[in-house]
């Protein structure tokens, strides 16, 4: 199914620009492999050599991290919201 | 450039001098001029959040506020431009740490010291280890 992901001004300029875009798939996985696909830029930006999400890289499934969910396993349904998020962080 | 006005500016301020002595940080929304990765950036809503670290010495925001932020953001047809944060006892400089977090080329990372007598405030742009300090427009 077509869902609708959200993604962060890093990406979007591997998305000619556009913030929203649209994924086929029946988890978050198929979803990103999908953007992956649609945009072939944006591989490895998201999902590691190891198959897993950067470390950096936050997932939100409507209003849950999806790795309090079932990470990359995790299922979506029609008219829900995936946001790609950056992890934010630094220091002195 | 990075501008704000003098509004945002307390705002901002007032929030980091609440977290003392740990570090504070909050998300700048507003609207980015020019294209990729743009040559101006204009505030129009200071975003505080907690930082999840607790520390003098380091910063993280929620995940969960960021996406509060990005909701806002959209809401009101803007975007995040940019982060701020506060550096308790160092200057108003990216530090390593900061530059090794900084994966976005268009946000700009504010920095606030409370180093000195005054609260200083700078900008910066970091794009793949490379540090640009950008002037700042504090608007009445």
């Amino acid at each position: 199914m077509a869902v609708e992901i959200r993604l962060p001004t890093v990406l979007r300029q591997y998305a000619n620009g556009v913030a929203t875009v649209k994924a086929d798939g029946e988890t978050i996985g198929q979803l990103l492999e999908d953007l992956e696909r649609q945009f072939p830029a944006m591989k490895g930006q998201i999902i590691g050599d190891d198959g897993k999400l950067h470390k950096f890289v936050n997932v939100y499934l409507n209003d849950d991290d999806i790795r309090y969910l079932q990470n990359l396993d995790t299922k979506v349904a029609p008219g829900d919201k995936v946001a790609i998020l950056p992890a934010v962080a630094g220091g002195a | 450039m990075f501008k704000l006005n003098a509004d945002h500016f307390t705002s901002i301020v007032a929030h980091l001098i609440k977290e003392l002595p740990n570090e504070g940080c909050g998300i700048l929304i507003g609207n980015f001029v020019g294209s990729y990765p743009y040559e101006l950036a204009e505030t129009k809503v200071f975003f505080p959040t907690p930082n999840e670290k607790n520390s003098a010495l380091a910063y993280q925001i929620p995940a969960k506020s960021l996406l509060e932020a990005d909701r806002l953001a959209e809401k009101e047809n803007l975007e995040i431009i940019g982060v701020v944060h506060s550096h308790t006892n160092s200057d108003p400089y990216p530090s390593s740490t900061d530059v090794q977090n900084a994966f976005d080329p268009s946000w700009y990372y504010i920095i606030v010291s409370f180093r000195f007598e005054h609260p200083s405030l700078r900008a910066y742009r970091i794009n793949n280890g490379i540090i640009s300090e950008e002037a700042v427009v504090v608007e009445k």
